[in-house]
Order: C-alpha cells, then sequence, then structure tokens
C-alpha cells in the first residue's frame, strides 16, 4: 500500500548497496524466503531449523527435529509448511502454525535436498545420494515414494524397447546420478540434474522422462527457476552458470522443447566456482556466490549479460544466497562461523514529503506570487470556499483495491507467542 | 475487586437512558436537518430514505471509577475493553454486555488501548510513560516497553501482530518489536504531543497525527515519511485513522470537524460537521456494518453519525451526561460502544 507514495528514484534501485543486519543465531547452513519475503527460514550446522521475522530480524519459531547439519529447506505457496531436508537422511515438513511437526520421511541414503510441490504440500521431491531421485506423496493418507530414474532418455527409437535386457542402458545408470531435482513454477514437471551434465525432465504426474539434453559434461549442482518461471539457472561444475529461456511448458510437446541457452556466466580471470545461484525478485539479475578465497558475490544482469555490482562479503566465504522474491535486499549465509549477512538498498528520505507544499525541484525556480495570497479573508468565506472546493464525487472508504506490484496473495502469519520463554540470541545491527 | 453494577439492557435502566434520546428515527432526521442545513448548506437528507442508521441503547457498562478514555472491539468480536484514567482496562463480552475481568498494573490514566489481531492479546498507552503488553484472559503483564520520555498516548498493533506502534506526549513515535519487547526505531516525528497513530491494512504504513495540526504517513520498514498533510487554519488534530479499505484517512481536529482525506492526492475529500470538538480527543470510526457512516462522540454528550457521501448527519444519539471520548464499531454486528467522561461506557444496537 505504500508503493504510490513512495520514491521511484528509491524503487528503481534494483540491485542492494548496503550491509544492514547480520544474523547471529547459531552456524546457519542454508537459508530461504517464503513466497512474501517476510520470513527467512535458516537451517543450522545442528539440525536446529530458525525461523526469522524480516520485518523486526527477529525469531519467529525454533524447530528441533534433525540431529545433523541441515541441506535444504522448502516452503509451501501459502507460507505455512516449511519443509527441511538434513544430512540425518530425513526430511520433515513443519506446521509454523504452532511448529509441529507435519510429517517425517525417512530416506535409505543422504539426501542432497528436497522441494515441496508449488502447490500441493503433501508432494516432494528429494534429490538422493547414489540413489534415485524420489517424489513423495502423502497427500491421501500414505506415504508413497516414487522412484525416478536418472537416466537420460535417449532419442533414437531403441529406447522404446524393453530395458531389462538394456545392458547399456543399465550400465549408463550406474554411472549417473541425479544430484538436484525442482519443480517447475506450475509443479507440472520435475527439472533434474545429473552428475553427468544431463538435464532430465520428468513429467509429475506420469513420472516418466519426457525430455532430456545434456547441457555440459560435469555435474550439474544446482538448478532454479526465476519467480516467473520464464528462465532458469544451471550451475554445474565446470564453473560456469547457464541461464536459460524455459521452453513453453503447457502447449508444446517436450519433444518439440527449445531449452535456449540466453547467457554463459563465468570469471574468465580467476576461474571461479560458484557455490550457489539464485535470481532477483523480477528475474532481471542473477548473482552467485564465489567458492573459497574471493568472498564475493557476483551480480549479473540477464538482458546482456553483463556484470553490473560485486557485493563483497565481510571475512568469510558465502555458502548460500537468497534475494527476497518482493525487494531489493539479499540474505547470504558464511561458511566459517555461519552469520547471516543482509544486503539491502538504503534510501534518503525525501524532504517533500514533510510538508505538504514542499516541491523536490532540479535547480532554482523563480516563486511568482500569487494575486490573492496574502489576501485577509473572513474564516467563515474562507471555511466555506474549503468545502465548496470539496469533491462532490463518491468515495469509496471499503472496496480493497489491489495496487500493481504489491503481494496481493493470502500470505500465512505465524502466530506470535509472548507467553513462553524464549532462549536467548544476538541479533546486531550494523547500520 | 469491585461489585460492578451492570444494566444487562437498557430497559432496566430508565433513569440513565437520556430523555432526549430520539425515540424513533424522525426525531433523529429533524436534528439531521437542521445539522446539515447549518453545516455546508445542502439539502437535508430526505426522510424517505429507510437506509438510515437507527442505533437504540443496548446496554450500560458501569465500573470505571474515572472518565474512559478509550473502548475498542475485539477483532474476533466477542470482547469489548475499556481504558480510563483510573488506570485500569475492564473487558466486558459483547454479546451481553457481562463484566468479565480488570486489569490493573499501569502507574497512571491510560490513555489509548488496542487489541492484538488474534484478539488475545492487549496493548495499552499510558500517563506513566509505559506501553504495556497484557495477556487478556490471565490478566498478567507480557512486556513493558519503556523509552518515551512523557506521557504516551496513543498506541496501534500491526496487522501481523509482531509490531507495536506508540505516539508520545514527548512528540515521537516508536515503533517496538512486541516478542522481543525493545524499541526498533523511534521516529521524531512531529513538532507537539502525538495524538494518534494508526497502522494500515497491510501494515506497511503508519498515519499519525498531532496537536501541531499535522497528519502524517510514515514508512513502516524504513521509518521516513512519505507525505504530510496539514489542514490550512492548523487546528491541533486530534485522532486519525485509515479507512478499512486504506485508501482514505479520516481524522479529527479541534476545529469541531472530522475530515476524509485522499492522501494520494494530499487533499481532504469531505468535511463532516455539526458536532462540538474543541477541547478532547474525540475518536472517530467508521461503521460499516450496514450502510457507510462516519461515527464520532461529542463534546456535549451526544454521538454524530455521518453519512459518508452526502456529508449529512444521518443519526444523533443523546448518549452521555459528558463529553463522549471514543466510540468503536463491532466488526461485523450492527454494534455501537460509546465511552465518555462521565466513567460509562453504553453500547448501541441496531436491530
Amino acid at each position: 500500500m505504500n508503493l504510490l507514495l513512495l520514491d521511484p528514484f528509491a524503487l528503481s534501485q534494483e540491485y542492494p548497496e548496503n550491509l544492514t543486519h547480520t544474523l547471529n543465531y547459531g552456524h546457519s547452513t542454508c537459508i530461504k524466503f517464503n513466497r512474501k519475503g517476510d520470513y527467512l527460514a535458516s537451517g543450522l550446522i545442528d539440525g536446529t531449523v530458525i525461523v526469522f521475522d524480516f520485518e523486526t530480524y527477529g525469531i519467529a519459531r525454533v524447530l528441533r527435529g534433525h540431529t545433523r547439519p541441515v541441506q535444504s529447506l522448502s516452503w509451501s505457496r501459502d507460507g505455512r509448511y516449511l519443509l527441511s531436508s538434513s544430512r540425518d537422511w530425513k526430511c520433515i515438513l513443519w506446521d509454523l502454525k504452532d511448529g509441529s511437526r507435519e510429517k517425517t520421511v525417512r530416506f535409505e541414503s543422504a539426501i542432497w535436498g528436497a522441494e515441496l510441490h508449488p502447490f500441493n504440500h503433501q508432494v516432494f521431491i528429494a534429490a538422493l545420494l547414489d540413489d534415485a531421485p524420489t517424489l513423495v506423496d502423502f497427500s491421501d493418507g500414505t506415504t508413497r515414494k516414487h522412484l525416478l530414474s536418472s537416466t537420460p532418455l535417449q532419442k533414437d527409437d531403441e529406447d522404446e524397447d524393453e530395458d531389462e535386457d538394456d545392458d547399456g542402458r543399465e550400465r549408463k545408470q550406474d554411472k549417473q546420478s541425479t544430484l538436484v531435482a525442482t519443480f517447475t513454477r506450475s509443479g507440472q514437471y520435475i527439472f533434474a540434474g545429473t552428475s553427468k551434465g544431463w538435464l532430465n525432465v520428468i513429467d509429475s504426474e506420469t513420472l516418466q522422462t519426457v525430455r532430456s539434453e545434456k547441457l555440459t559434461t560435469s555435474n550439474i549442482k544446482h538448478i532454479c527457476f526465476s519467480i516467473s518461471g520464464k528462465q532458469f539457472l544451471v550451475n554445474s561444475s565446470d564453473r560456469t552458470i547457464r541461464l536459460y529461456n524455459t521452453p513453453d511448458l503447457t502447449y508444446v510437446d517436450p519433444v518439440d522443447w527449445d531449452i535456449d541457452i540466453v547467457h554463459r556466466f563465468q570469471d574468465v580471470v580467476n576461474r571461479l566456482q560458484w557455490n550457489s545461484v539464485a535470481f532477483s525478485s523480477n528475474g532481471d539479475y542473477v548473482m552467485a556466490s564465489t567458492y573459497q578465497d574471493a568472498h564475493d558475490i557476483y551480480i549479473w544482469e540477464t538482458t546482456v549479460g553483463s556484470l553490473v555490482k560485486i557485493i563483497e562479503a565481510p571475512r568469510e566465504e558465502i555458502v548460500d544466497v537468497q534475494w527476497d522474491p518482493n525487494r531489493t535486499l539479499v540474505a547470504a549465509t558464511g561458511l566459517d562461523n555461519g552469520t547471516i549477512y543482509v544486503w539491502a538498498t538504503t534510501t534518503p528520505q525525501r524532504w517533500s514529503a514533510l510538508a505538504p507544499d514542499f516541491v523536490e525541484v532540479e535547480e532554482n525556480v523563480e516563486y511568482e506570487e500569487r494575486e490573492d495570497e496574502f489576501d485577509i479573508i473572513p474564516d467563515e468565506i474562507a471555511n466555506k470556499r474549503k468545502l465548496d472546493q470539496e469533491d462532490d464525487g463518491e468515495v469509496d472508504v471499503v472496496t480493497i483495491e489491489r495496487v500493481r506490484g504489491e503481494f496481493s496473495e493470502e500470505s500465512f502469519v505465524i502466530p506470535v507467542i509472548l507467553d513462553e520463554e524464549e532462549e536467548t540470541f544476538d541479533s546486531s545491527d550494523s547500520d | 475487586m469491585d461489585k460492578m453494577d451492570i444494566y444487562r439492557s437498557a430497559d432496566s435502566s430508565g433513569d440513565t437512558t437520556d430523555s432526549e434520546l430520539p425515540s424513533h428515527p424522525g426525531d433523529a432526521l429533524r436534528h439531521a436537518s437542521v445539522f446539515t442545513a447549518s453545516a455546508n448548506s445542502r439539502p437535508a437528507v430526505s426522510s424517505d430514505r429507510t437506509d438510515l442508521p437507527k442505533y437504540e441503547l443496548h446496554f450500560i457498562l458501569e465500573g470505571h471509577k474515572a472518565g474512559v478514555t478509550n473502548v475498542k472491539f475485539s477483532a474476533d468480536g466477542q470482547w469489548i475493553a475499556t481504558s480510563s484514567a483510573d488506570k485500569t482496562i475492564k473487558i466486558w463480552h459483547a454479546e451481553d454486555g457481562e463484566y468479565e475481568t480488570t486489569i490493573a498494573g499501569h502507574g497512571r490514566g491510560i490513555n489509548d488501548i488496542v487489541w492484538s489481531p488474534d484478539s488475545k492479546v492487549l496493548a495499552s498507552a499510558s500517563d506513566d510513560k509505559t506501553v504495556r503488553i497484557w495477556d487478556v484472559m490471565s490478566g498478567r503483564i507480557l512486556r513493558t516497553l519503556r523509552g518515551h520520555t512523557n506521557f504516551a498516548y496513543s498506541v496501534d498493533f500491526n496487522p501481523k501482530g509482531n509490531l507495536v506502534a506508540s505516539g508520545s506526549f514527548d512528540e515521537s513515535i516508536k515503533i517496538w518489536d512486541v516478542k522481543k519487547g525493545i524499541c526498533l526505531r523511534t521516529l521524531p516525528a512531529h513538532s507537539d504531543p502525538v495524538s494518534a497513530v494508526h497502522f494500515s491494512r497491510d501494515g506497511t504504513m503508519i498515519v499519525s497525527c498531532s496537536h501541531d495540526g499535522q497528519i502524517r504517513l510514515w514508512d513502516t520498514a524504513t521509518g521516513q515519511c512519505l507525505k504530510t498533510l496539514i489542514e490550512d487554519n492548523n487546528s491541533p488534530v486530534s485522532c486519525v485513522r485509515f479507512s478499512p479499505n486504506g485508501k482514505y484517512l479520516l481524522s479529527g481536529a479541534l476545529d469541531s470537524a472530522v475530515r476524509l482525506w485522499d492522501y494520494l492526492k494530499g487533499r481532504c475529500v469531505k468535511t463532516y460537521q455539526g458536532h462540538k470538538n474543541e477541547k478532547f480527543i474525540c475518536v472517530s470510526t467508521f461503521s460499516t456494518t450496514r450502510g457507510v457512516w462516519v461515527v464520532s462522540g461529542s463534546e456535549d454528550g451526544r454521538i454524530f453519525f455521518w453519512d459518508v457521501q452526502t456529508k449529512g448527519v444521518v443519526q444523533i444519539l443523546d448518549g452521555h451526561k459528558d463529553v463522549v471520548l471514543a466510540v468503536d464499531a463491532h466488526p461485523t454486528k450492527n454494534l455501537l460502544a460509546s465511552a465518555g467522561l462521565d466513567g460509562v461506557v453504553k453500547i448501541w444496537i441496531e436491530r
């Protein structure tokens, strides 16, 4: 609602400039914003999950259930449920209404990461170490685990033949494993990246691989869609981040999809590896954190592909980076002590807001006195004039109108509990 | 605990029902015509309108030993909270007017109260310079927010219930983190006491008003001033609130006028007149459960209803023996609560 009154120049600042907050609560290993961007979940090295309220930078929930470091986090669409996966081989779905465990799912191997279906919080996909990626569905009460294939679809017709006798194919499967799996925005398909650089697209209904594409020769570490879903990023071990246009998933047959590469982002001088990648809130920028010595976050612009900003992190290597989905704000976790750093824009006060007759001018303007400026008008006449000037039109004080650019979805509000003693923690403002 | 004298219904309390109370809507309309004609030379509200408010006395809530400064229905519509200069808050059932409990703890009189969005917690602003957060059912203090250097005058919860804003006689607004009980931000807001603060529907803005005659809009996240509105005669502004949809502001000033502002255009679009308000803070509000009315108390003890569009007075209730300091409308039912300097709270109903 404040958008219409904000300084348009302040709103046009598209990437953050200043470190504004640091949050210290345990050693954070991964972070995730909810869709509205008012809460940030943080997974700790001891398995605890913290939900920060990003209006107060205080703690909204402390969730205890994992015994090993948290590996990934995923919010449900409405922000009520949070899925965490951990190195204790468990995935837990939390209900943030009371902090209870809605569901715990155990796996037979370590988990790379798990992500909730964008529209159904009772379905999620998990990428497992040395095992097939698994789609877990407990929407009808019983937990079903559907194993998905890591094997790329063969374009030749021989792929349609029976698999059992196909030794070559089985060997291939042994060699290849899925490292990352993510849902498309509609949840219709799963995009999975393998250790051999293949992108497998799996239909989330039929669970069949419908398209495979070799994007690179090395590991695909991360696949990430922009908020609109129009583009996606692939981070791979070959030190290159690839930006692709998402094909038309709804109307075009998977076989005919054009998976076009738009840009390759890399640091050709330092040959850096990228720890983590993310889109900006509007999808116009892409950012990545650097591996090892350079403690930086690189921000590229997506239309031309040019590097626009390098944010220098204080002291430590940055592991996970996230961009607030509705604001120009970046949060990142440090490797050494797990501090969460927050960069945002700082806007100066507009002086014209402080009085109704103040105007911001570029250069001096000669003031012209109005004819009646110093006339003495009796109060009654002045009052009458004022009332006559009033709007005779209808005013609508009840109907709620949505302003463009405003986050208008219903978003779950985590109840504020004042009655219990919370643990102590440190959160310092550095602005 | 004091023994409460509660009139369960208006009929059992003939002596307190003012004889000037309009007995049927027609009487109110006659008042209405007089005031609309004098106020803005507009044709009087035609008496054949059937949609006019027809509020009548429902309950009288007695118990406070000094003036009642504010009255608020809870967000779930179940409770009424009243704050008083006698240092206490009292909780009543909205359904039957039954007295529930008294919350005490403030060292001096209480100026303002507000319910949390979940209707379980109250925040109060007091002359003892503190803002306190109370658990309603147990009456326990959950947080005491210290920091104002003079009387705390007004208080509001944001819609998520994690922030409280308070306005003070020390001319500042403070934004508090409710959970941690600490001040997040102090806004050097005005050059005179801050008489009211109110969060917008989505919590992104705070509106404040002051005796310096200004109404200011603030960005909750950055604490920056977004807009300033001033009425030409500079009369002290005593209350301000967002309209239910957040597009307009309703303000009351001590020149006996309630104004509706289009804050994007920065101008007053409607002025509601007829009541008397020159000295006290008379809290005005919107009533939207049946029809859309602007309601305000008056220093002559009456309660005025205006039609939002025509600015005409549509009903007058002869309610209190002294100044009516606050009115509040029930979130869903056709109920109105009024609080007076005479220490009495009245609940009005439209059947």
